[in-house]
């Protein structure tokens, strides 16, 4: 058994990771917002 | 120079991916294995647990979990492959997000599977509170700083988010032993607590092994060993698989068995693809102690599922020869009853007789206190006999023995004739016995029959009668013959109307007014009417209230 109440709060948790989600991917994506770090750049694998 | 990242991601040399996952960028075909693998077999877990059981919040809690595990592992497997960077860090923040909801969907679905219900409101929304920094800070640098270029390892600088998730998934499943003690110490059949241990450990196990590989890349930044925890999921599964079987969870005994020996052969097949002597070695090793742990469980299952069915077997063909036995004794017991009614009948003619005989002086004159002596074993013999003609119908009904002789005649000329018959009887008991009689009424039956039946309801309504009078009315309703016998007696309470006609059946308290009963005469009259094609049905308004009872002929 499931409480409507508990729906509610799970409901609003999904909503709110599809906006991150959503949020996320247009940063990247769209936008190729991506900082890099060049800092002391070695071809050999740590 | 060395700063601009176009050109150091130029040096790196990096494989463009295939598909988002195929690329030479993946370091060892061990990766493939310990994702592509766990991501098979746990979806198709998923789907046949929720197609056998879609109304179980558990099955669907527990497919949140595996659904959710399965694009984690996909996503991962990107990561991998990828050399693009916004790639790289698009997918690693959201497999951040989506790794603490996967330790949520399993607590959800422990819940579900041990209690029967979800957490309160006050837990789901704790919970709920727990993750929502990771969710909503996914896009931003708290969760990842930046891409890693001081290498050509292709990944992401986590940010500080990645700490508290790893706190988040600490706390959940902390949560879950204790939820699972406290279960535990509650329960008291062996049978359940033995299913919330194995419940509770196979989903910490799976949680853990998930986990450790991951904590410990992020820590020392060797997320090889993040493939090693990965196999902690087909651990997770062969539990679940377990429970399954042993607690017959989710209905899917059958399915299971498929789905099992379907992830037994991708196990298997994926061993052809591993070009590494060592990998192949620690593959096939895994591979062993899961394929000795599923065939131990699925033999053991079979096993038991034949003994119960020959078990079924036997009880089945004991059941047949106890049916042909009781079949055997029925007809049997029948038998004996006609033969000893038929062997008492003829004394007591002989009794009723000579005792008439006595009475009506042809024997010399009858002494004056010997005529009420006479006359009561004369009313004994004709209950004797009215009791033996009752067995010997009775036998010959339930072997299918009872022969009708179909004549058409007057019933109401037969119903007059009952009602002179037993006024003497009335008239003992100072009751008035009442006849409303039309002229013909023509049915077409057995008429020795139909005036045993009249008889017997008549005599019935004198017996449970005390004072008032009894009253044979005929008339004619819908095409029919109806007669119907009224008395001013005990009456029927309305919960024991039903079941008069029934065997040896009589209303409660008849004993007190009529102590010879047998419980056999309204069976009898009833099997008597039905097959002369006619119905019996009583009637009353309850005890105290006087009875009626209708039989109706076809005209």
């Amino acid at each position: 058994m499931i409480q409507k109440d508990v729906i509610s709060v799970l409901i609003a948790l999904l909503l709110v990771t599809t906006l991150a989600v959503i949020a996320s991917y247009y940063r990247y994506m769209i936008q190729n917002d991506v900082t890099f770090e060049t800092e002391g750049f070695s071809m050999e694998e740590e | 120079m060395m700063n601009n990242p176009q050109l150091l991601m130029q040096l790196c040399e990096w494989d463009p991916a295939r598909y988002l996952i195929i690329s030479d960028n993946v370091f060892s075909s061990l990766v493939y294995y310990s994702h592509l693998l766990p991501l098979v077999a746990s979806l198709l877990l998923g789907i046949f647990i929720i197609s056998s059981n879609r109304n179980s919040a558990a099955a669907w809690a527990l497919f949140f979990s595996i659904f959710t595990l399965g694009i984690w592992l996909f996503f991962d497997l990107i990561l991998w492959a990828t050399e693009k960077p916004a790639y790289t860090m698009f997918f690693w923040s959201i497999i951040n997000m989506i790794e603490p909801m996967i330790y949520g969907g399993v607590l959800f679905f422990l819940y579900f599977f041990l209690k029967g219900q979800s957490p309160s409101l006050k837990l789901t929304v704790f919970l709920a509170l727990l993750l929502l920094p990771t969710i909503l800070l996914t896009p931003t640098h708290f969760a990842l700083e930046a891409f890693n270029l001081t290498n050509c390892d292709r990944e992401a600088v986590e940010g500080i988010m990645v700490y508290y998730g790893y706190f988040v998934e600490i706390i959940i499943a902390l949560w879950i032993l204790i939820f699972g003690v406290s279960c535990f110490v509650k329960e008291k059949i062996k049978e359940r607590r033995i299913k919330i241990v194995l419940a509770i450990v196979g989903s910490l196990l799976f949680l853990l092994s998930f986990a450790t590989g991951n904590v410990i890349g992020s820590l020392f930044v060797d997320w090889t060993i993040g493939q090693y925890g990965l196999f902690g999921i087909p651990i997770f599964v062969a539990f679940l698989a377990y429970l399954i079987i042993r607690f017959h969870a989710f209905n899917t005994r059958l399915l299971l068995a498929q789905a099992l020996v379907a992830g037994l052969w991708i196990l298997v097949l994926g061993l052809l693809f591993i070009r590494t002597i060592e990998i192949v070695r620690i593959m096939t090793s895994i591979t062993l102690i899961f394929v000795i742990i599923l065939g131990i469980m699925l033999v053991r299952s079979v096993h038991k599922e034949i003994a119960q069915r020959e078990r079924v077997e036997k009880l089945a063909k004991d059941l047949e020869i106890a049916n042909e036995r009781l079949k055997e004794l029925d007809r049997m017991k029948s038998e004996f009853l006609s033969i000893a009614s038929h062997q008492l009948r003829a004394p007591i003619t002989a009794v009723r007789g000579y005792a008439a005989n006595i009475n009506q002086g042809e024997y010399g004159l009858v002494p004056a206190h010997l005529k009420e002596p006479l006359e009561m074993v004369q009313e004994s013999a004709r209950l004797m006999a009215s009791s033996i003609e009752d067995y010997l119908n009775i036998s010959r009904i339930e072997q299918g023995k009872m022969k009708y002789e179909k004549s058409t005649f007057d019933v109401a000329d037969l119903a007059k004739k009952v009602v002179l018959e037993m006024t003497s009887v009335a008239v003992k008991k100072k009751l008035l016995l009442l006849a409303e009689i039309p002229e013909d009424l023509n049915i077409t039956a057995d008429v020795g029959k139909v005036k045993q039946v009249l008889a017997n309801l008549v005599d019935n309504a004198i017996k449970y009668t005390e004072k008032g009078s009894v009253t044979v009315k005929v008339t004619k309703v819908d095409n029919k013959a109806r007669i119907t016998i009224t008395d001013s007696g005990v009456g029927i309470p309305a919960n024991e109307i039903d079941g008069l006609f029934e065997k040896f059946k009589r209303a409660r308290g008849a004993n007190k007014i009529n102590t010879t009963g047998t419980g056999l005469g309204l069976y009898v009259a009833k099997q008597l009417t039905e097959g002369n094609g006619g119905t019996i049905r009583s009637e009353s308004k309850g005890a105290g209230l006087g009875s009626s009872f209708i039989v109706e002929f076809p005209l």
